[in-house]
């Protein structure tokens, strides 16, 4: 009987300390993901055509939180685009408050993408 | 008495071995992953964020869609100006910018047509060919091949150096460009990207 409760209570431990579920296009460093709060990303289309990434990010922290973006393009075939559009990009995220991230594949051959977050200097 | 001028050579040639700084390795860089201090001048990473962001503020705009035939729009380069201390090659910029609209499928950059003649005078030297007759002359390029630009690109970087609390210095560069349609002398586009560095006032940029 007292196996069974610890048990449960392990698994009920187990079960608390899942991380939420994360889309797998955002790639996040342990450092992000313990200082901030992430919205799946809202993919949509512009006019053009090409895809259109938006990610909204929530720092809680009492302190500005510098961030290093990286968005890789990927075609049909699940490889990158050599683009300038995936260079990393620099954010200082202010405390306290939501920050939007959005960002503009380079053409219609981008099908998809992988967006990596992580702090800057780490 | 040998032995002890030899001892003291030998410490002599140890201490000043001690003060030499080691050899600091090369090291390569990872353009994708480039984490490599800054400094108050500008880098290919500028260059890089400065035509990233403005190839994507010209590609929402509007009035950038392609000929009606769905062709893409032909860009020729004009002036940019390098109004800064530092001695810049503006193609570091408009490279990556050519690169990317190209990419795009919307605009494509001509060099057949610029300020100061074309970039490549070959495609005009080219069609000396037609006189020779060492040349089959269904491979030589005929009149009336070339497409004239539509849109033209000018533009200038500008740095603003000025001095902030603490004994710093702050440095704001700003990229500036222009796309106007050749037609209607109307601009079309403006864009502005500023970058900006904090340091030691007594750093020097360039």
């Amino acid at each position: 009987m007292k196996r069974m409760g610890l048990l449960l209570l392990l698994a009920a431990c187990a079960e608390a300390q899942q991380p939420p579920a994360v889309d797998p296009r955002l790639v996040v460093t342990p450092v992000v993901a313990a200082n901030l709060l992430l919205s799946s990303p809202a993919v949509s289309r512009l006019a053009d055509g090409r895809l259109h990434v938006v990610v909204t990010l929530q720092n809680p922290q009492p302190a500005d939180f510098p961030l290093r973006v990286q968005t890789d393009w990927l075609d049909a075939t699940g490889a990158a685009l050599s683009t300038a559009a995936s260079r990393p990009q620099f954010r200082l995220l202010p405390r306290g408050t939501d920050t939007t991230l959005d960002a503009d594949a380079p053409n219609t051959r981008a099908q998809d993408f992988r967006m990596t977050l992580d702090a800057e200097g780490n | 008495m040998p032995m002890t001028r030899r001892l003291l050579a030998l410490g002599l040639a140890t201490s000043l071995g001690a003060c030499v700084a080691p050899p600091i390795p090369t090291q390569r860089v990872d353009a994708r992953n480039d984490r490599t201090p800054v400094g108050l001048g500008l880098d290919s990473r500028d260059f890089e964020q400065a035509a990233q962001a403005m190839v994507r503020d010209m590609l929402a705009n509007d009035r950038m869609q392609p000929r009606p035939d769905g062709q893409p729009r032909v860009m020729a380069i004009s002036r940019i100006t390098n109004d800064t201390t530092l001695r810049i090659n503006t193609n570091e910029l408009l490279q990556t910018i050519r690169r990317e609209l190209s990419n795009s499928g919307r605009i494509v950059t001509t060099t057949a047509v610029g300020l100061d003649g074309p970039s490549d005078p070959l495609a005009a030297q080219a069609r000396q060919l037609r006189q020779s007759g060492e040349f089959n002359q269904r491979t030589v390029a005929e009149r009336g091949q070339m497409v004239a630009p539509d849109l033209s690109l000018s533009g200038q970087i500008v740095q603003r150096t000025t001095r902030v609390d603490g004994g710093m210095q702050r440095i704001d560069y700003s990229f500036q460009l222009t796309l106007t349609n050749i037609r209607t002398g109307i601009a079309v586009w403006e864009g502005q990207e500023i970058v900006s560095r904090v340091g030691d006032a007594r750093a020097v940029s360039w």
